[in-house]
């Protein structure tokens, strides 16, 4: 039992080459910047686009095959998509809505109207049965657009950041009944997000997407732990260097190297938190420190902190005090040295 | 430039070449006509009076005539609603009349010409028509001139004379109108002025009909009482009513008076 | 700074009173000259009641025709890459600036007894289209059905297709999705163009005179009527039917205005 995928796609100078497995129940999350194709590979899960090449196959059954000529439509797929604008019919009631997709397969307008009904009130929203999409809220929206896509019983479950538009404010209780349908829901879901926090919470397995192509997957909590990417290691809050390592240093760039806490060996990953830098004006008295010499880019504020970018041999970023800041006046362009403690740097081999 | 054309048709005149037509000045008239006159005429009198301008622009090098020529009805319309012309020249009595009543002549109209309609039909005669009674027939496209018209009162006049109940297809404003679904072969038979059918003689075939002769259209003419150059318009008016337009008139088919 | 409710500019003034008295002149003038003691008479005319059904008959008829292959033709311009797209577009737009009697010349040397399409169906099927009343739904759906491919085109460009793909993944065949989604999301352009078309085909004049000819009953319109009436010595009845379809107009709109086209 496993939806297994392969998808190629070459648009307009855009390349997408893609390969994911889902289990059934499991939340399959697909985490990426804008432009990296997750909103395609939906697509083309859903038969909304054709594969140029590759394969997609569903408890055993071939659903596109371009090789072999295999292209189920959409209506003949079996899956729900719920979109960030949630598109819901307006010209239709929340109730029509979510009958929709029981009408479209022949079920009788009282059978599917009382359906629809049922799958309004497992969504707190009952009440709202009557309202047109143009009266409902942001966060009302959503549940209905969620009930329309599982009223109509599908094995594929596809969610297009379908929590994008909320506000801050609704998000956090709309994520959670998010989080507790889906756990319900038993079939295959592919859930879209360029959010870490969105991914982290919700997710069984990550698959994280740039330019068209997977650059890591795995459980949350390994990719919070071991990011391979930039991009990751910033969703997660981390910096990261690639190295070579030989005992208990590992050569980051020419001209910099980075003593470990632990040996190690070949091509390395070196990751700690920003948190565990220290920026000071001159270079650092003590050993046991790792210290690159650098030029201030960017400081910003970060909650109670504040980030400082340091471009240099090794680019780092550092959460420092603004106590911090303003005593020794750290400004883009100022130099300083960044130093981090052998024991806070994690290695993994890349 | 226009007395240097003129002078060139002078000298036309004087060495016998062309057609044109020796227009002698009306007594009533001292100084030479000159300024604009605009005549109002039935359509059907296009080229007879296109040719009468053409010949008095020799004699009269400072008069210059415009034509509006249209559905007769339509003209006597433009008149009551005011329209700035000096002469109107229509294809019946019975419209001339309508203005004659409105106090729109500046004295009695004169006819100055007579129309009888011809049967006409594409060259070919696809529809095998050969007299009135053909017009009656179902299977034949027809065209005649609406009866408010001269040409269709005239029409209407013809066939009752001649006991045929057309069948007509369409109504036509006018005659020219009417003439054209003939040349493009649109319908089978047509009745439309004599006049017209010998104009397009090479497009369209008239077919002889011998009670034709007993139906024929008196052609009126005035100088309206609001005409803006009213001696001009006199000297237009008798042109049309005198030997030059009699001339023209009869060389294009028309009947004298 | 330029607020709504700014005091016109005095120089706007005399020439907006001038397009204005040129607009209303005209309407103010048939109502002045309505003869309202003879109106009876002339609406009770034994020809009135024939033209009144042939003109809504014809027009209702071509704005059915115009909705059928006018918006086939704004769905292939609004949702095909067809080549040359632009180009028909061009091509279907043009009736809207053509004079009409260049439409009726061009459609009776076309589909005339001897024209390029007329003289084949004549052979074949013994079909002759000019002087029937298929001559006038033919020449009216000739200049109004621009309108329709028009609004239709502009409509469906303007829906979002995604609502369209929503409906396939729940399991919506292509009609029905276009019956329950795509149709009720155009309603508004298609009806917007269907009432501009069926005034447009109400009021069609110079394509209908010059293709379909006159007769009563058969091919004489409201319109047709009018200028036989003013050609023919009838001012009166002219006047009578002009405002009868001044009426029908300013009713079309107001209906438009306050339905449709969201200009309260």
């Amino acid at each position: 039992m496993t939806l297994s995928a392969h998808l190629c796609l070459h648009r307009d100078g855009f390349s997408l080459d893609v390969a994911l497995s889902a289990v059934p129940g499991e939340i399959l999350v697909m985490l990426g910047p804008n432009g990296a194709g997750k909103s395609t590979v939906l697509a083309l899960l859903a038969g909304l686009l054709r594969l140029d090449a590759g394969r997609i196959t569903r408890d055993g059954e071939v659903i596109a095959d371009p090789a072999a000529g295999v292209h189920q439509p959409p209506q003949h797929r079996h899956v729900g998509l719920v979109v960030q604008d949630y598109l819901l019919f307006p010209h239709l009631s929340a109730l029509e809505n979510v009958a929709f997709g029981l009408r479209a397969r022949g079920v009788r307008r009282a059978a599917a109207r009382a359906a629809a009904a049922g799958w309004l009130a497992r969504m707190g929203v009952r009440q709202l049965a009557g309202r047109r999409p143009g009266q409902l809220s942001g966060g009302q929206a959503q549940r209905v657009a969620l009930a329309r896509a599982l009223a109509a019983q599908p094995r594929l479950l596809l969610l297009d950041e379908p929590l994008a538009a909320l506000d801050a404010g609704a998000r956090p209780a709309v994520r959670a009944d998010l989080r507790r349908h889906l756990g319900e829901y038993g079939g295959y879901t592919v859930l879209v997000t360029h959010d870490p926090l969105e991914a982290l919470v919700i997710a069984h397995q990550i698959v994280v997407l740039e330019h068209g192509r997977v650059v890591q997957q795995g459980r949350p909590a390994e990719l919070a732990r071991h990011p391979r990417t930039d991009y990751v290691a910033r969703l997660v809050g981390l910096n990261l260097i690639r190295g070579l390592a030989a005992g208990r240093t590992a050569t980051v760039a020419a001209d910099a190297s980075v003593a470990l806490a632990h040996d190690a060996s070949g091509p390395v990953h070196v990751a700690f938190p920003p948190s565990a830098v220290t920026l000071s004006l001159r270079r650092p008295e003590s050993s046991a420190r790792n210290a690159w010499p650098g030029r201030i880019a960017d400081v910003e504020r970060h909650g109670d902190l504040v980030r400082v970018t340091v471009d240099g041999t090794v680019p780092v970023r550092a959460d420092v005090t603004p106590l911090a800041v303003t005593e020794l006046s750290l400004r883009p362009g100022v130099p300083v040295w960044a130093s981090v403690k052998a024991t806070e740097i994690r290695v993994y081999p890349a | 430039m226009r007395r240097g054309v003129a002078l060139l048709a002078v000298a036309a005149v004087l060495t016998g070449c062309g057609r044109s037509t020796q227009v002698a000045p009306p007594a009533s008239t001292k100084a030479a006509p000159g300024g604009t006159v605009t005549v109002l005429a039935a359509a059907s009198l296009t080229g007879p009076f296109e040719q009468l301008r053409d010949s008095m622009a020799e004699r009269y090098p400072d008069l210059d005539v415009v034509f509006s020529f249209g559905p007769s009805s339509a003209l006597v319309e433009q008149v009551l609603a005011g329209a700035e012309a000096d002469v109107l020249a229509t294809a019946d009595v019975r419209t001339m009349q309508r203005a004659v009543d409105a106090g729109a002549a500046a004295a009695d109209p004169v006819v100055f010409a007579r129309n009888a309609l011809a049967l006409v039909v594409p060259g070919g005669n696809p529809g095998k028509v050969a007299g009135l009674d053909d017009l009656a027939r179902e299977d034949l496209l027809v065209a005649l001139c609406q009866p408010a018209v001269p040409c269709g009162a005239a029409a209407e006049r013809l066939l009752h004379a001649a006991g045929v109940t057309a069948q007509p297809d369409t109504l036509g404003t006018d005659a020219k109108d009417v003439l054209s679904l003939v040349e493009l072969g649109e319908v089978d038979a047509a009745l439309v002025y004599r006049t017209d059918a010998a104009a397009a003689a090479g497009a369209v075939e008239m077919i002889d009909v011998p009670v034709a002769d007993q139906v024929v259209n008196d052609y009126p003419a005035v100088v309206l009482s609001n005409a803006p150059n009213p001696a001009a318009a006199q000297v237009v008016f008798e042109a049309i009513t005198g030997h030059p337009g009699q001339r023209v008139l009869s060389d294009t088919g028309f009947l004298p008076p | 700074m330029t607020t709504p409710g700014a005091r016109p500019h005095p120089l706007l003034v005399a020439p907006a009173v001038t397009g204005l008295i040129l607009l209303l002149a005209p309407v103010a003038g048939l109502v002045a000259r309505l003869p309202w003691i003879q109106l009876p008479q002339i609406l009770s005319a034994e020809s009135m009641l024939p033209t009144l059904r042939l003109s809504l008959l014809t027009a209702t008829l071509t704005t059915a025709v115009s909705l059928l292959c006018g918006g086939s033709i704004g769905w292939l311009l609004a949702r095909t890459t067809l080549p040359g797209r632009a180009l028909l577009r061009g091509l279907v737009t043009v009736p809207l600036v053509l004079p009409p009697v260049v439409g009726g010349i061009a459609l009776l040397v076309a589909f005339g007894r001897n024209g390029l399409v007329g003289r084949w169906l004549d052979e074949a099927f013994g079909v002759t289209l000019p002087f029937t009343t298929a001559a006038v739904v033919l020449a009216q759906t000739f200049v109004s059905m621009p309108f329709v491919v028009v609004s239709i085109e502009g409509t469906l460009r303007a829906v979002d297709r995604r609502h369209e793909d929503i409906a396939a993944t729940l399991g919506a065949s292509g009609w029905t999705t276009f019956r329950r989604v795509t149709l009720p999301a155009i309603v508004p352009g298609v009806v917007a163009g269907a009432v501009l078309c069926w005034a447009r085909a109400l009021g069609e004049f110079g394509a209908t005179v010059t293709f379909a000819g006159s007769f009563p009953g058969t091919t004489r319109t409201l319109s047709l009527e009018a200028y036989a009436a003013i050609t023919g010595g009838d001012p009166r009845t002219a006047v009578v039917l002009s405002v009868l379809m001044i009426v029908v107009a300013v009713g079309v709109l107001a209906a438009l205005r306050d339905r449709w086209l969201g200009l309260r």
